[in-house]
């Protein structure tokens, strides 16, 4: 009789994730047992902590590279980067979460350790190379997303918006189950690197129609996750909802997982497959970039118009992974970290000027702020001015990277769409910054700046500014990640 | 030493600004500030260029890296700044004019509740548009460009609380990121055809980024596009830069954003919406003249825009009643003279046009602030009449100014035009030749009308008690008169051989234009004075005899031989209605329409009045966005149908 081989496990590759995981464990029983109810603060100070541990113990890695579990996760420096990258919105999120939740009476421990599950999620998808681990960690993801959805507990919306999610999300798990037994069924295997290599050799036999439906179906999946239109319908109604860090975490973190995943799928298993998928793709960016950019031009609802602008940067950070080269993971990473810092500090000017009694999110909130804020004005406008790829700021290097790329790569048509689509996008940006800048104030709104508040719209803002001026540390950082997950 | 000099050229601006902003919280310490730190760029603008001029002709051009801006596989992209003569001029023009303007608007702007702030973003703007002008690649030109374009923004909406002036700014930022889209796809044509974007080689690091001007030859007979209609790249690309241009530089068909930028403060009106920012198009231009030059078919499109820009801005300052709209047209017309002398090839000419036309454009709008400021924010010119005795200074400076801008004899005006028009004759551009002719006969008479109506007659409105503005005011007039008039100095034609000291403008930007001087055309010269003189004099005295017969509320005299063509011109020839009507306006609706049936709940003022159509096809649709996660899962299910079947389809 065999005997069951365990195959060899080297802990070092998912060290990060071990940190994150663990840590997150502990705290929810220390958070439970050893932290009283009015200091539980101490629990998020922790969290960040344990974030910042995780940080540290990724530095070494970036000299090893190698896979792991049977090959079904991989660490190299795409993941490398992610992984900072999403330990960083781990931290921004609950910097801004320290004093919301006490405002607004929702503080409750569990919610520090929801973010690090959540983050370990996102790290988990950087670094799966298999079709059922990249499962694993979307669902790690949404799961406690669902949860934290519904945080804000006795108001409704939250409510209303974590039940959307979670009957949407469950919709398009299963659609992912389902394309990935498909694509087992077709090339009889569901490592990425392994599908790649059934897929270029002539003598395996493969049937065509049930791997094109499979990768569809895990397209698919991956469209509803960084919210690609038709797929999309979601957005706006969760992000209003749900307690706005977040919304501020969901927009940046859930968005950069899936794409750091679905570029390692298309890289990695399904470079064979181009001519099917690029038109498809093709099609959905456009679409999500002009039905995106659109759809925030009608809102008055800071929060919805922020989702709809989200669901356009997905249209342009689809064309970084569209375009199958190292170049194109570059971009891919620069914008994820331009649009990152961009839209979490964005969040965090909402959060500040966030009334607990009748939050609105109106556009008018803004008016006249920068007469009773300046500072916070100037950085509300950085943001508006980065979204909307206006220089000098880390948003507009980022779409100049991402096009240029992207028309290189034989995109021209969907850089035409996404140029203009940008320049129709400064429209609704610019309403928040005339709001700020040529209103006299009216009403009595006071923005409340918490110091976790403020350190993460200067940490933002600072950078966002930086990066527009000096790009060139975080491109040689990008530079060096390569990658492209096979390559 | 020139090394490190010019980059205080532009860092002392910024001083300025972040001064301002962080610093200074006091009235007077803000003008003062702002203006000592221009007037510095001025000095410093002064000594680089004679250094520049004490090198060898071949050598004249400085470039210097600060850091690499962009680094990747591909793509270089410092961060450096260049210096050669055209940047000078173009700097010169810049701090210059640009420190006359803060110096007045220290006057002007007395007593306004944000001046500190109206300080702080005219540095910014100066910063902005020396970047623009110094840049030694298109990122970075760009980086200038987009900056100005949102310091006029700030500037135009900076008295907010009159309506107009918000919903200028946001036409003026809006219409022009049409241009700048194209400015971005003519870039990103640049850099895949030359994998570059600096203008110049320049070493970084002892390497050599090549520069993608010298490389215009190696386009010859590429194409692109489809095989039933190629295109060639050269042309591609210079079309993409002329849309860019006709943003920036308020060309026909993206002029109506400037009309309408007048509502920002008069002093702004002068610097960014007559001497500085809307010439950027045109410096663009004469920068990057090698790729337009290779494209024999962008360059007659660039010549008939311009003469056609020319034309319509002309007639429609005819009929304009408001003292600052008459000089706006006049800035367009004024521009096209210089766009269409870039489309025939004449670049020296058009940099020769953008330097005089900035000092007595500037002038003139000066000279209307101060009329405003001393009628007590009047700038109807039918409350006006017989202000020369109240103001003389201003008057006077005026008249330099409006004798310049149409062209009389010796003012400056009158060489640059000339200059343009001599270049039309001996190239052979016939018919723009007689177009660019009717327009500065157009401009004679607009602007004897205008003097007529401010200076001349009596007081209509009795209302105001007229005076002459204070010192900060007058002095910046009359030094910018004294410009205007013998501006012209710096590039005189050879009048008789062996003239000394003819086409200095010329030679000097010889290095970076590679172009002779023009020959002086005594007929045409002839011509064009006695037509200015001619038309001058009949707008002059039309509005001077009728001058009891003008009034709010009645027609203008010339209404009388012109009937209807009047409110056409009064118009504009109704472009900017016709972009109300056929874009603006269906643009309301598809977005109405998208808000109503795909997010009813985030329906916005912005818009509303729909028509039936889609009111009828929201209600029928509009279930979609109802919140109702059902018909979510029912449009991702259609969505997967789709992508499913198109997948299929494609392996089929």
């Amino acid at each position: 009789m065999d005997s069951i081989q365990i195959p060899p496990i080297d802990f070092r590759l998912i060290a990060p994730l071990l940190v994150v995981t663990t840590w997150a464990m502990v705290l929810l029983l220390v958070d439970v047992f050893a932290i009283p109810a009015n200091r539980k603060k101490l629990t998020g100070y922790l969290a960040i902590a344990g974030l910042v541990v995780a940080g540290l113990v990724a530095i070494p890695l970036w000299d090893v590279s190698g896979s792991t579990f049977s090959n079904m996760v991989v660490l190299d420096r795409y993941s490398l980067i992610l992984t900072w990258i999403f330990l960083i919105i781990g931290a921004l999120t609950i910097t801004m979460a320290l004093d919301y939740l006490p405002r607004h009476g929702i503080e409750q421990g569990e919610f520090y350790p929801l973010i690090m599950f959540a983050v370990a999620g996102m790290i988990l998808m950087a670094q799966g190379t298999d079709l059922i681990v990249l499962f694993l960690g979307v669902e790690l993801l949404s799961i406690t997303l669902y949860i934290l959805t519904g945080f804000a507990y006795p108001r409704l919306t939250s409510e209303e918006a974590a039940m959307k999610y979670l009957v949407l999300g469950a919709f398009a798990a299963g659609f992912f189950i389902y394309g990935i037994a498909l694509t087992y069924g077709a090339v009889g295997t569901t490592n990425l690197a392994l599908i790649a290599e059934r897929l270029a050799d002539p003598a395996a036999e493969t049937n065509q129609l049930l791997l094109l439906a499979g990768a569809s179906l895990i397209l698919i999946t991956f469209a509803f996750k960084v919210a690609l239109v038709p797929f999309h319908m979601w957005t706006p109604d969760v992000y209003e909802g749900s307690p706005t860090p977040v919304a501020a975490f969901m927009s940046v973190g859930t968005k950069g997982a899936s794409f750091a995943a679905l570029l390692r799928i298309l890289v990695t298993a399904l470079p064979a497959l181009e001519p099917f998928w690029l038109p498809v793709l093709g099609m959905l960016a456009a679409l999500t970039m002009i039905i995106g950019n659109l759809g925030a031009l009608s809102q008055t609802n800071v929060k919805r118009m922020l989702a709809y602008s989200s669901v356009g940067h997905a249209g342009y950070i689809l064309l970084s992974i569209m375009v199958v080269s190292e170049r194109g993971a570059q971009a891919f990473l620069f914008y994820t970290l331009a649009y990152t810092l961009t839209n979490l500090g964005a969040f965090a000017v909402v959060i500040a000027l966030e009334q607990r009694s009748n939050a609105t999110w109106s556009l008018d909130d803004f008016t006249g702020l920068y007469k009773r804020q300046p500072l916070l004005a100037l950085a509300m406008a950085v943001f508006m001015f980065s979204l909307a790829g206006v220089p000098p700021t880390a948003g507009f290097m980022a779409k100049f990277y991402v096009f240029t790329t992207a028309y290189e790569g034989g995109l021209g048509w969907l850089v035409l769409i996404g140029v203009l689509t940008s320049a129709l996008a400064v429209f609704f940006y610019l309403r928040v910054v005339i709001r700020m800048f040529m209103h006299e104030p009216q009403g009595e709104l006071e923005p409340t700046l918490d110091r976790g508040l403020s350190a993460d719209i200067a940490i933002a803002g600072g950078l966002t500014l930086l990066f527009g001026i000096v790009p060139a540390p975080i491109i040689f950082l990008v530079e060096r990640s390569l990658v492209a997950a096979g390559g | 030493m020139l090394n490190w000099l010019i980059w205080l050229i532009p860092l002392l601006p910024l001083l300025g600004f972040l001064l301002n902003v962080f610093v200074i919280r006091q009235e007077r310490q803000a003008g003062l500030v702002a203006s000592a730190l221009v007037g510095g760029s001025f000095l410093l603008a002064v000594v680089a260029t004679v250094m520049l001029g004490g090198m060898p002709e071949e050598e004249r051009r400085v470039q210097t890296i600060a850091w690499e801006w962009i680094g990747t596989g591909t793509l270089s992209i410092p961060f450096g700044l260049l210096f050669d003569p055209l940047t000078s001029v173009m700097v010169l023009l810049v701090t210059g004019v640009g420190g006359l303007i803060h110096v007045y608007s220290i006057g002007y702007m007395h007593g306004d509740p944000r001046v500190v702030r109206y300080f702080a973003y005219l540095n910014l703007f100066v910063t902005m548009m020396l970047m623009l002008v110094m840049a030694n690649n298109m990122l970075l030109l760009f980086l200038g460009w987009e900056g100005v374009g949102l310091c006029s923004f700030l500037l135009i909406g900076f008295w907010f609380e009159r309506k107009v002036a918000s919903a200028a700014a946001v036409k003026a930022f809006v219409v022009n990121r049409i241009g700048d889209a194209a400015f971005i796809l003519a870039m990103l044509a640049i850099f895949s055809h030359f994998g570059t974007l600096t203008f110049y080689d320049v070493e970084v690091d002892g390497q050599i980024i090549p520069g993608f001007l010298a490389q215009v030859p190696n386009l010859l007979g590429q194409t692109f596009g489809p095989e039933w209609q190629t295109i060639a790249v050269a042309t591609g690309i210079s079309f993409l830069l002329l849309i860019g241009a006709t943003g920036k530089s308020a060309q026909f068909p993206l002029f109506v954003w400037l009309p309408d930028a007048m509502a920002g403060p008069t002093p702004v009106s002068a610097l960014i919406h007559a001497a500085t920012m809307v010439t950027a198009g045109v410096y663009m231009m004469a920068r990057t003249e090698p790729i337009f030059v290779a494209s024999p078919a962008t360059q007659s499109w660039v010549a008939w825009i311009g003469v056609l820009t020319a034309l319509i801005a002309g007639t429609a300052a005819l009929a304009q009643w408001d003292i600052k709209r008459v000089l706006a047209y006049s800035t367009v017309s004024q521009l096209g003279f210089m766009v269409a002398a870039c489309g025939m090839g004449a670049y020296a000419a058009a940099i020769f046009h953008l330097l005089t036309h900035g000092i007595f454009k500037a002038l003139l709008f000066l000279g209307s602030g101060s009329v405003i400021h001393g009628t007590h924010d009047t700038q109807d010119m039918r409350k006006m009449g017989g202000l020369r005795t109240a103001m003389p200074t201003t008057y006077w400076t005026y008249l330099v100014g409006a004798g310049a801008l149409a062209g009389i004899v010796p003012l400056s005006g009158f060489w640059s035009k000339d200059e343009i028009l001599a270049h039309a004759v001996s190239a052979g551009y016939w018919p723009q030749l007689i177009g660019l002719f009717i327009a500065s006969l157009l401009t004679a008479f607009y602007m004897g009308r205008q003097v007529s109506l401010i200076f001349f007659g009596t007081q209509r409105d009795p209302h105001y008690h007229a005076h002459e503005s204070g010192q900060a005011m007058t002095v910046p007039l009359v030094i910018l008169a004294v410009g205007a008039a013998i501006a012209g100095l710096m590039n005189l034609p050879t009048l008789f051989s062996g003239m000394p000291a003819a086409h200095l403008l010329t030679d000097w930007l010889k290095p970076v234009l590679h172009e002779e001087a023009g020959k002086f055309n005594p007929l045409l010269a002839l011509f064009a004075t006695l037509g200015a003189v001619g038309m001058g004099y009949l707008g002059w005295s039309v509005y001077t005899r009728n001058a009891a017969k003008v009034k709010v509320g009645g027609q203008d005299p010339a209404y009388y031989y012109t009937g209807d063509i009047w409110d056409t011109l009064e118009a504009a020839w109704y472009v900017d209605t016709l972009y109300q009507r056929a874009v603006v306006g269906p643009f309301r609706s598809i977005g109405n329409f998208l808000a109503q049936v795909f997010d009813p709940q985030g329906i916005d003022g912005l818009v509303v009045g729909t028509g039936r159509f889609f009111g009828w096809v929201a209600t029928g649709v509009r279930q979609l966005q109802s919140g109702y996660v059902r018909m979510y899962a029912l449009v991702f299910t259609v969505g997967v149908v789709l992508v499913l079947s198109f997948m299929l389809m494609i392996a089929w």
